[in-house]
């Protein structure tokens, strides 16, 4: 019956804040068997029942889901750090421009943390680390053209994996918040 | 057009056991016994019919004194009826069967 117990209790430690009453219904019913096979068979039963409340088949796909598109942003961001470490180090052939160091160690940085973001889903750290990668791109774009300097164009491109990015984190958080199918539907 | 069926076997079991006597307030362990569900099985359901409006749920004192009270459950009258409707959709299926 002890051992019937401590499943009991972890059953309702598992299972999510909002279900907590729930938990507390299990363990009470655990306390009204009598039989100790039966109130351990009925323990483990409900551990199952925790675990499947805690851990959906939709946020299994969701969770899957940014830690794929987080890896890939992480390896993004890292190739930018590379770069800049080959272009500081003089592997590069061509003289590096102090702005575009700035540019391509911001654009390095706020990827490895709207990565981190993703997949641990800070909504307030993802769409920052996306502003901050945003943001100098689009300021040497516009202030570049308007210098008449077709060159600046190369800092637009990566606006499109920026934009795929938001739009992942939109469609996984979507996925998330979709409310379940009532049963008499 | 045939109308879209979303209640498992499990969830019409339970439903069934349940409106046998409605206004009877139901423990999980008797309703586990009742249906033959593991406790895994009912209360994953039971918490989905709760969510749906069709299970009230009660702390309720049981009848021997210095027992805890324990969580008991019984149909909304939006669960009797779906428990109604789903009655009446299994007999033609049941009928069916029999003469195949």
């Amino acid at each position: 019956m002890k051992f019937a117990l401590i499943v009991i209790d972890l059953a309702a430690r598992v299972l999510p804040g909002h279900r907590q009453s729930w938990g507390e219904a299990m363990r009470a019913e655990v306390r009204a068997i009598e039989s100790a096979p039966d109130a351990l068979a009925f323990a483990g039963g409900c551990l199952w029942a925790a675990l499947c409340e805690r851990i959906t088949v939709m946020k299994a796909i969701v969770f899957t889901g940014r830690l794929l598109v987080g890896l890939v942003t992480a390896l993004y961001g890292a190739m930018f750090l590379v770069m800049m470490v080959n272009g500081l180090t003089g592997q590069s052939a061509q003289p590096v421009m102090p702005w575009v160091v700035v540019w391509v160690a911001t654009m390095g940085l706020s990827h490895l943390a709207a990565a981190a973001g993703l997949v641990f889903w800070r909504p307030k750290l993802f769409w920052s680390a996306v502003a901050l990668a945003v943001l100098p791109g689009l300021v040497l774009t516009v202030f570049g053209l308007a210098t008449q300097a077709s060159q600046f164009l190369r800092f637009a491109w990566p606006f499109l994996p920026l934009a795929l990015l938001a739009g992942a984190a939109l469609f996984l958080a979507w996925l998330e918040r979709r409310p379940r199918r009532p049963i008499a539907a | 057009m045939a109308r879209r069926n979303h209640i498992s076997p499990q969830t019409r079991t339970v439903l069934a056991a349940l409106a046998v006597q409605p206004q009877a307030w139901r423990y999980g362990y008797d309703l586990s016994k009742e249906t033959g569900l593991k406790s895994g099985t009912l209360y994953p359901l039971l918490i989905r019919l709760a969510d749906d409006g069709l299970l009230e749920t009660e702390w309720r004192q049981p009848l021997q004194p210095g027992r805890p009270p324990r969580h008991a459950y019984r149909l909304t009258a939006a669960g009797i009826a779906l428990a109604q409707v789903r009655a009446q959709d299994a007999v033609p299926t049941a009928n069916r069967e029999a003469t195949t």
